[in-house]
């Protein structure tokens, strides 16, 4: 409706004649995905993969566990048999769910092993197979819940082993949390690559949008480390995930270094490389004012590159973002009568000013969508 | 012949995890049935917390024989208090019987395995808590079995690779034979 609406408006003002404007809309019509019929066929695929890790979970004893074995390993092979021989005949929404089906078998069978061959191993080293084995099926798909779910394993099983790190007897903290602050990095990359965006479209929007979120929330929580003391820890491995990420952001610069939608999101992009990477190496500690500005700094700047980019949500999101960090800060502030009396009267004025900015930011935007 | 190549690839895809999975099944087989065997008691890891979801949480409870040999930097939780496992080390396992029930155990270098050893296992393979899959139906009968009998778990030791395990034993039963069939 919003391409209708604009494409009359071009045909009004002489800049497109109604056969351009037909065309337009034809070759639009042409592109559309029913996209609820692929949500909902999705969530029947993944509401199948769930049960079926739910029953091996079960580990029911009526049926001996070769039994078990072989039962699972026929229904496996006639699964990727099925995947491969009904792919000329289905239609896409139904091939994407037949892959969900058979990634969430694979991992009922996995558990399955486990538990009838007793092999008590972790979870991370089982869902480390998991990923491995299905990565290549997985690959195979074009849709964006698929590429969600798929996200959403890989990441399980990363997060996994950087517990791991973690725990006991490793103890290796530097590593995990350079692991876990450099996957948002490769994400965005991925998702901005141009290779990607041509062999996997859906999937390069769905990794480049993670990606966003977790670069924000990875520099959101980098500065709070300004209230723990962290200089002297040893997590030197943050410093080469610090570089290889430096090397990811020059080249995101690089590739739209000539896009004026780019012009704040490029920023952005440097403020949440320093705010993840540099307080979790360089903290004195108890600096919890310079926390909160730099909190509040980093979603004033998503809140401006929504903005510039029309994305009326996120530029809410950041607002409700903002004025919840602020009402945090009067709590941090309460202590003496004084402190709590300027910590209150600061944080009103804040408050009233960001809703007077956001309501101001708003009005301007409705114009120019109506104009 | 356009759609060769992807077609292929398609193939390996789908047939890669019944591919892995089945050399999953192999190597458990192989592992069950190559080494010795051995059953060995156990005790439950936390009695407050014995059963978490479908599995077992429980660690070995050794018959410690003389001092260990094995000086390893870091100490592992649990096991008692004189006989703490040492990571890198390794565990000697001395037959007492022909069955290999309730074995001796010493804890040694690993690269000094000794003859007498009649099996070894990486103490990293044996760090609690351990695990052992039971019947969602069955978990009440068992966790009131497993504080009135002798529980013990059966494995065999290969000689590379993890122990695999092979049965748990309650009063030197099967469990699913000394509880009956429910």
């Amino acid at each position: 409706m919003a391409l209708e609406r604009r494409l009359k408006r071009w045909n009004e003002a002489g800049l497109i004649d109604a056969q351009q404007l037909q065309k337009i809309l034809d070759f639009e019509k042409g592109q559309e995905r029913p996209t609820f019929l692929y949500a909902v066929a999705g969530l029947g695929g993944l509401a199948i993969a769930i049960g079926i890790v739910s029953i091996v979970a079960a580990n029911w004893d009526y049926i001996p566990g070769q039994f078990k074995i072989a039962a699972n390993l026929l229904l496996l092979f006639a699964a990727s048999v099925a995947v491969v021989r009904l792919r000329d005949t289905f239609p896409l929404w139904a091939r994407e769910a037949a892959l969900l089906v058979l990634y969430g078998f694979a991992m009922g069978s996995i558990a399955l092993v486990g538990q009838v061959y007793q092999l008590g191993g972790s979870v991370r080293v089982a869902m480390a197979t998991w990923s491995l084995l299905t990565a290549p099926l997985m690959a195979m798909g074009s849709g964006a819940f698929l590429a969600l779910i798929w996200l959403m394993g890989l990441q399980s099983t990363f997060a996994a082993w950087m517990i791991w790190l973690c725990e006991w007897p490793i103890h290796e903290d530097g590593w995990a949390l350079a692991g876990t602050a450099f996957v948002p990095w490769l994400l965005l990359s991925l998702g901005y690559s141009r290779w990607f965006a041509r062999v996997r479209p859906s999937y390069a929007s769905v990794f480049a949008t993670v990606g966003w979120a977790e670069v924000v929330a990875c520099a959101s929580i980098g500065a709070t480390a300004f209230y723990e003391r962290t200089i002297g820890e040893p997590w030197l491995a943050l410093w080469g995930s610090f570089a290889v990420a430096a090397l990811m952001v020059a080249w995101l610069w690089y590739q739209h270094s000539k896009e004026p939608e780019w012009r704040i999101t490029r920023w952005l992009l440097v403020v949440c490389l320093l705010l993840t990477y540099l307080p979790a190496r360089m903290s004195p500690g108890d600096w919890d004012l310079l926390s909160a500005l730099l909190f509040i700094g980093l979603w004033l700047l998503v809140a401006f590159a929504a903005h510039s980019n029309r994305l009326y949500r996120i530029l809410n999101l950041a607002t409700a973002v903002i004025g919840v960090r602020i009402v945090v800060v009067y709590f941090e502030v309460f202590g003496s009568l004084l402190d709590t009396g300027l910590g209150l009267v600061t944080g009103g004025v804040l408050t009233l000013l960001l809703t007077w900015l956001w309501w101001r930011t708003r009005r301007q935007l409705r114009q120019e969508r109506s104009l | 012949m356009k759609f060769a190549k992807p077609r292929y690839r398609l193939w390996f895809a789908a047939l890669l995890p019944f591919v892995g999975v089945s050399a999953m099944v192999a190597q458990s087989e192989v592992a069950l049935h190559v080494g010795p065997g051995f059953r060995i008691p156990i005790r439950g890891y936390d009695p407050r917390d014995l059963f978490y979801g479908q599995y077992l949480r429980y660690e070995f409870d050794f018959d410690w024989e003389g001092q260990g040999s094995c000086g390893g930097s870091e100490v592992a939780v649990g096991i008692g208090v004189n006989h703490p496992l040492a990571v890198g080390c390794c565990l000697c396992l001395t037959r007492g019987s022909a069955d290999g029930n309730n074995p001796k155990v010493r804890q040694i270098r690993c690269d000094d395995a000794e003859p007498t050893c009649d099996g070894l296992i990486r103490t990293s393979d044996i760090a609690p808590p351990l695990r052992y899959f039971i019947p969602e139906d069955r978990a009440q009968e068992l966790e009131n079995a497993m504080r009135t009998r002798r529980p013990s778990i059966a494995l065999t030791l290969p000689r590379q690779g993890k122990p695999a395990i092979k049965e748990l034993y309650l009063d030197d039963r099967p469990w699913r034979e000394a509880l009956g069939k429910k």
